[in-house]
This record gives C-alpha cells, sequence and structure tokens, in this order.
C-alpha cells in the first residue's frame, strides 16, 4: 500500500502502523537525494541499531525457528532414515529433511517477504499463507521468549503476558524494523556514494 | 480515520490467545503435536477476521447440508450464494422476494459508488446499468441532493425525485437541462472565486449516454468539465453507457477523462446471475462483486389514462346530476349543471354521456326528430321508422307521436 492507494486511505491506523512496505518506500524516498553528510549520519545510526537488533532477531527469532524445526526432524529421525534404508537409491531422505528444517526457518522470514512482494494482492489464499507464516513464527519463537520472560516476573499470569508481549516483538517488530533499517543502511549507502562522485566530477569540473 | 478496525483487533486477539497456547504447548509437550490445535485455531481465527475468506468460508459451510441451516441464518447479506439448483437442493426455500428483483445481494457495490466523485456504468442491454443508476439517483434525491437525470427512455414516474427530461428522445429538451445546468456550473465556479467552497450537491445523470452525448450540441464539453473540475463545485457526474469505448462517448484523444471515473461493469456470469465489475482507478485491476439487489424501475413507470375506465367518484357526481338535467331546449350539445361547487359549470353532454356504459342520455337532434314527425305524418310504422333512423327509443317515439297527431 502507498498513500496514494484508495484502500491505504482507508486503511485504519493500525494498518498503516503495520504496513511495512509504507515504511520501506518512504525510507527509499527520504534517501534518494541525501547529501553525503546525512546519508553517512544515517548509514551510523540505522547501522547501530540493526547491530542491536541483529542478534535479538537471530536468537529470538531465527535460531528459535531452526531449533524448533530442528525438534521436529529429531523427532522424526527414526522413521526417516528407517525410510531412507529402504529407499536410498530413489530418495536422499536424511537431506530432504535437513531442507525441510531449511524450509521451515525460512517461514521465518515469509511474513516481511510477502508484505513487500505481495501488498496489491489480495487474494485469500496469500493472505491464508501470510498468517500462517506469522502464527507458525509466533510459535516456534515462544519457546526462547518464554524463558526469558520467566526471569523478570515470578507470576505465572505476568509471565505470560510478557511471553506474549515480547514473542510478537521478537517474531513480527524486530523484523520489520530491521527490513526498515536495512532499507534505509542500502538506500543511504547508495547516496553516499552518489555524493562522493558527485564531488569528484565538480572537483574535476573546477 | 479508525484506530481500530474490530476484525483487525480479533486477528490480533486470536494469534495471542492461541498462539500462546500453542507456544506453551510445545514448551509444556516437548516432541508432542499437540500444539499444532491452538496453531490451526490461531490460524483459522486469524484468517476468518479477513472478509473475502470469512465470505469463502461462510459460503461452503453453508453448502455442507448438516450446516446450512445453522449458517444460513449467520450468513452476512453480502455473502456468496450457490447457484440456483444447488441452493434448491440444499438449502431451506428462501422468503419469497419480490417479483421484480435480483438474485444477489452486495451492499459494497453501492457504497464504493456512493463514495466516487464521478461514475461510469458499462453495461448492455438488460444488463442492469438503469437499474444502478436508478438506485443511485433516487438514493440521492431522497436525501434531499437536487439531480437532473437526461435519459432518452425516461416515462412518467421512472424518476421520482429527480428532474428528468429527454422522455421519447427529446433531446431538445436535454440540451436545454444541459445548458441550465452549464449556467449552474458557471455560477458555482464563480461563487468559488468568491471564497465558497462548500456547495449543495448536484447530481448529473446521464443514461444511454452513447445516444445523449454525442447528439446534444455542448454535452462533451459539459461531461468533460465536470469530469474534471466539477467535483470541488459539488457537480457530480453519473454516466451509463453501453461500452467503455472512448468513440462511444466521443471521446477520442481525451481517455484520460475516463481515470476521474470510478468504471463499474454491469453483466451476467455463466450462471445468468447479475454481476458487477468494479475497475480499480489506480491499478486498473477488475475486482468480481456480486450485483446489488434492486428492484426494477420500470414497475415505478406510470401508465396513460385509460380512456375507457369508469370516472372517478368526483365525475360520477357530477355526471349524475347531468342526468338529471334536462337536455337544452335547442337540442344542442350543451348542459349547464349547477354544482355547490364551483357553481354553474357547462359541460358538453355528448362527451361525457359516452363514459356512463348502458345509458344514453344524448336528446334527438332536431333533424331527426323532423324526420320521426315527418314518419307519423305520412302514416309509417313506429317500428319501420325507427328501424330505417335510430336514435333515442322514447324521444323518437315522442315525436312520431307527434306527427301523428295523436
Amino acid at each position: 500500500m502507498n498513500a496514494y492507494d484508495p484502500a491505504f486511505q482507508q486503511a485504519s491506523c493500525f494498518t498503516r502502523l503495520l504496513d511495512v512496505r509504507s515504511y520501506v518506500l518512504a525510507a527509499r524516498a527520504a534517501c534518494a537525494r541525501l547529501d553525503p553528510a546525512p546519508a553517512l549520519f544515517m548509514v551510523v545510526v540505522f547501522g547501530l541499531i540493526t547491530l542491536a537488533l541483529t542478534p535479538i532477531w537471530i536468537v529470538f527469532d531465527l535460531a528459535s525457528t531452526w531449533e524448533f524445526t530442528t525438534g521436529l526432524r529429531t523427532a522424526a529421525a527414526p522413521v526417516i532414515y528407517e525410510m531412507s534404508g529402504r529407499a536410498e537409491s530413489v530418495l536422499d531422505l536424511p537431506v530432504g529433511a535437513l531442507l525441510t528444517g531449511i524450509i521451515f526457518t525460512g517461514f521465518t522470514l515469509l511474513p516481511s517477504l510477502f508484505e513487500l512482494a505481495f501488498p496489491t494482492v489480495r487474494h485469500p489464499l496469500l493472505n491464508l499463507v501470510l498468517l500462517a507464516s506469522i502464527v507458525f513464527d509466533y510459535v516456534t519463537d515462544w519457546g526462547k521468549a518464554a524463558a526469558l520472560a520467566a526471569t523478570w516476573t515470578a507470576n505465572r499470569a505476568l509471565e505470560v503476558v510478557y511471553a506474549a508481549a515480547f514473542c510478537l516483538f521478537v517474531s513480527v517488530g524486530v523484523q520489520a524494523i530491521l527490513v526498515c533499517c536495512i532499507t534505509v543502511i542500502i538506500f543511504g549507502a547508495l547516496a553516499l556514494l552518489r555524493g562522493g562522485a558527485r564531488s569528484v566530477r565538480a572537483v574535476v569540473i573546477e | 480515520m479508525t484506530l481500530i478496525t474490530t476484525d483487525e483487533l480479533a486477528r490480533g486477539a486470536c494469534l495471542l490467545v492461541f498462539g500462546s497456547a500453542a507456544g506453551m504447548c510445545t514448551v509444556s509437550f516437548p516432541g508432542s503435536p499437540i500444539w499444532i490445535l491452538p496453531a490451526a485455531a490461531a490460524v483459522g481465527g486469524c484468517a476468518l477476521t479477513v472478509p473475502d475468506i470469512r465470505r469463502e468460508a461462510l459460503a461452503t459451510l453453508a453448502a455442507l447440508p448438516n450446516l446450512g441451516r445453522a449458517v444460513g441464518a449467520l450468513r452476512p447479506p453480502g455473502a456468496r450464494r450457490l447457484p440456483q439448483g444447488r441452493a434448491a437442493q440444499q438449502s431451506p426455500p428462501p422468503a419469497a422476494p419480490g417479483p421484480e428483483r435480483t438474485p444477489d445481494a452486495r451492499p459494497d457495490l453501492l457504497a464504493i459508488l456512493q463514495e466516487q466523485p464521478h461514475r461510469l456504468v458499462i453495461g448492455r442491454t438488460r444488463g442492469g446499468k438503469t437499474t444502478l443508476l436508478h438506485k443511485l439517483a433516487t438514493d440521492w434525491a431522497a436525501s434531499g441532493a437536487r439531480v437532473v437525470v437526461c435519459d432518452p427512455d425516461a416515462a412518467p414516474g421512472l424518476w421520482p425525485g429527480c428532474e428528468a427530461v429527454g422522455h421519447g428522445d427529446d433531446l431538445a429538451a436535454i440540451e436545454r437541462m444541459l445548458h441550465a445546468v452549464r449556467a449552474e456550473v458557471q455560477t458555482r465556479r464563480a461563487q468559488r472565486a468568491q471564497g465558497v467552497r462548500r456547495f449543495a450537491p448536484l447530481h448529473l445523470v446521464i443514461d444511454e449516454a452513447h445516444d445523449v452525448v454525442p447528439g446534444v450540441p455542448g454535452a462533451l464539453d459539459l461531461v468533460e468539465d465536470i469530469a474534471r473540475r466539477g467535483a470541488k463545485l459539488g457537480v457530480h457526474l453519473t454516466i451509463g453507457v453501453q461500452d467503455r469505448q472512448v468513440k462511444t462517448l466521443g471521446l477520442e484523444g481525451k481517455s484520460a477523462v475516463l481515470h476521474n471515473f470510478q468504471t463499474v461493469e454491469m453483466l451476467r456470469d455463466a450462471d445468468g446471475r447479475r454481476i458487477a465489475l468494479l475497475h480499480d482507478p489506480v491499478t486498473g485491476e477488475r475486482r468480481r462483486m456480486d450485483a446489488p439487489d434492486l428492484p426494477d424501475p420500470e414497475r415505478l413507470i406510470v401508465p396513460p389514462p385509460d380512456p375507457r375506465a369508469p370516472p372517478p367518484a368526483a365525475d360520477a357526481a357530477l355526471l349524475a346530476q347531468l342526468l338529471a338535467t334536462p337536455p337544452p331546449a335547442g337540442g344542442g350539445e350543451q348542459a349547464t349543471v349547477h354544482l355547490a361547487q364551483p357553481g354553474p359549470v357547462t359541460v358538453n353532454v355528448t362527451a361525457v354521456a359516452g363514459a356512463l356504459p348502458g345509458r344514453r342520455t344524448r336528446p334527438l337532434a332536431q333533424p331527426l326528430r323532423d324526420a320521426y314527425r315527418k314518419a307519423g305524418e305520412s302514416g309509417e310504422s313506429f317500428r319501420a321508422a325507427y328501424r330505417r333512423l335510430g336514435g333515442n327509443r322514447n324521444e323518437a317515439f315522442e315525436a312520431w307521436r307527434q306527427g301523428r297527431g295523436a
């Protein structure tokens, strides 16, 4: 969605708040004609934010999803190895199981990818896939988020509330913020390079 | 702007409640697939908060024999209906609709069209184009807006509350009306130049525009002017046409004007149901929607009065008094009736007498009376004279008897 999209005009504040693509477009537009100095400032500031958030994303989102899918693979390992023994020449099932884990882990990236790639496509099936990936990501991230939340309070009910909020943050919020930050870094770096090139041309002309 | 919609709130609640339950299952029962159940509930709950998915799901559930009745009552008015054959087999018979209603309902289309400043309704004959225009125009008129309708197929009573012109291909009347609208536009433009920013809505509706716009001098310029700049003046345009070719409307080289319209195509699908294709003005994407469930405007047309119909009560009283009035002495066609209100009235006896079946009140004409008198004098029998001359039997006999001298 963008500001000229009628659907965006009619969207609620909440929808606009979660519309990652509009942030990305705004960041791209803002960085497109930056002078070198502000571009450098933006790259440094958003780079620091990215550095701070990347470990959180890796530990609580990517790694936890990987561990969750590893648990699934481990649970299914006896069956997989038995089947691979029977059909070794036909299918390399252990590799297939590994690929399955990677694909499942890729689900953690799907919400942002869908929001970036299919913002104007409002097809029920795509909506369903997007929601499924958000829920899957949320479920896989719960373990580590709940473990951390348990250290914050001894109250069981509060622990669940904290875990839910933190899990939502690490599974959806961190990703969205990272996408925006990386966008700013990329386009800021490009502006920096273009500005440097302009300065060089100016010097040559003079 | 809405802070958050109910659907979004429900989506967040589903994700937090069922997603947290699924997460807790993964921690409490490691290695167990029990987490899939709350996760599926989270996905399903979230999915049902998406209107398109919800409609599809409810339509599918309604098709199941056991759940059809329960869900049928829950189904929103805009839900897609089953084909008529399946619906008849699998769901209870619906309440009898109006005799002139289209089968499907979808209020979204009207709401979307109402929001836009200008609308272009495309549809082949009997596609539902005029029905949709009629609904929009009469709604605007009912809300107090001034609605001008140019319809070469207009008929008495067809456009209640609207200023309809063009009855019977009267393009001259349409031209006069468009001239008045143009004057109104210019007046408003002058007022805007003085600082006026709010104007009472004026809706110009042109049906069968493929005939009206090219056929009326100045219509094309007015259409283009209103489409481009009319919204600021509170002047809105709604056009009904049979195709979207710019040549049809005489807009060759000006196709950009059509971008100012919210375009909707009225069609029939393979099942014969009326559907609407809504064109997105930005992306050009066509969105299929069910056609609104609208009454046929043709039912509003007032038929011409039947000359052989019995007279109204007031005329009946007048005629009753007329019958009691003696015919004019000279045997003429007129009589004077004395009424309490408005007083003495001169009526044409011949004209009003025909309205009373079985009663002949026309006095015998003087030549005929003379003919009967001569027949009596000559000794001709009354039966033979009456067979030959006809007329009021009693008066004829009276004249014949006078001639006979009896």
